[in-house]
Order: C-alpha cells, then structure tokens, then sequence
C-alpha cells in the first residue's frame, strides 16, 4: 500500500535538485519545484498500481508523455541517484517504480501507423492522451494537469525534448 | 476564454480539449511500470 501524497511530496533530496538545477542551468527553486512534480507523478504510478491490484478501472497505462517532458528528465536524474531512488520508492510505494522508455520497435510502428494514416493516427493518439489526461485531472487535479501540460512545456522549453 | 459558468464536469472537458488540441503526432514517451504489472499479475 502506498503512502498518501503529502508524505510522498515530503521526501527531500537537495543534492539531485542541485545536480538536476546545474546540469539544466536552472535555478534551485525551480529544480525543487520540478522535483515536487516528480514525486507527484511518481505517487501517481504508484496509486495507479494500487488500483490496478483492486481491480479498480483505471487506465492500464499511463505514459509520462513528451507533453511534460520536463519531469520526465527530472526522473532520469532521479534515476542516477540509483540508492536513494530504491530506498525512496521501498519506503512510500513499498515497491521498485522502473523507468520504461518507449522502445525503437515502438516508435518504428507508431512511425508507419502515423505516415499511413496520419488522421486516424492522431485521432489514437487524442483518443490516448484523454485517457491519461482525464486520469491526471481526477486524481490529482486541474491545477496539475494545466501545470505539467501547458505551462511547464512553455516555462522550460529551454531544456524539453 | 473558459467559461464561468461551465459545470464542473464542463470545464473539465474544455480543459481536456484544449491540452488535446495541442497534441502532435510525433512523440516520445516514458512510463513507470504500470503497464508491465497489469501483465505481471495475469500471470499470477
């Protein structure tokens, strides 16, 4: 059973905020902010597996998509720091959350499906996305959805994908 | 421009449709394991 999301979002690490701050030239306030969306995301996971094993209807996957690329890459810094991750994730989620990337066969055959039909693969990809927008919104709220898919895209397009 | 007096399950929507506007066709994408425990547990 997962801790509930103030707990997570408690969690600090000042020493992969800074790494993540230097390596994206940002300020630290803006990496700790960035951070506390992370572990928001990462709670999500867990809460998402949790349902899962309830058999509650959930989406089976939801994806951290290109859209909030921003705390995608604070994940992979996340990941760097290998014993704080495992003992974060041991201690809140009471299991190992892995990263997942998108593997080339993935893409290749997203790649045909889009230049076959590039309507009806948009139309999927809408059809994908409102399933884990409407998750985010009901979970975690408006505020966040809004936050990590239209205004960090925009605020960090420095440094998105 | 949203509109105020939108219910909630409205505003939603709006919102929800204007991220979808935005989407591209290209993209990439990291997931935790969640899609890997639904296949773990029917394995079980």
């Amino acid at each position: 059973m997962s801790s509930g999301l103030s707990e997570v979002l408690s969690y600090q690490n000042d020493e992969l905020v800074h790494r993540f701050a230097e390596d994206f030239k940002l300020s630290f306030s803006d990496a700790q902010e960035i951070f506390l969306e992370t572990k928001r995301w990462l709670w999500l996971c867990a809460r998402q597996r949790d349902a899962i094993q309830k058999k509650q209807p959930v989406p089976a996957f939801i994806p951290l998509l290109s859209e909030a690329y921003v705390i995608d890459l604070m994940w992979h810094t996340f990941l760097l720091f290998t014993k704080d991750y495992a003992e974060f994730c041991d201690r809140y989620f009471g299991f190992f959350i892995h990263h997942t990337p998108q593997t080339r066969a993935e893409r290749e055959s997203w790649q045909l499906k889009a230049e076959a039909d590039p309507a009806a693969a948009m139309q999927e990809r809408r059809k994908s996305l409102r399933q884990v927008y409407e998750y985010i919104h009901d979970e975690l709220g408006a505020d966040v959805l809004v936050r990590w898919f239209e205004t960090y895209p925009e605020r960090f397009k420095s440094i998105g994908g | 421009m949203q509109n105020v007096n939108a219910a909630p399950k409205e505003v939603k929507e709006l919102l929800i449709e204007r991220l979808l506007a935005k989407a591209e066709l290209t993209y990439k994408c990291c997931a935790g394991n969640c899609g890997h425990i639904a296949t773990d547990d029917a394995q079980d």
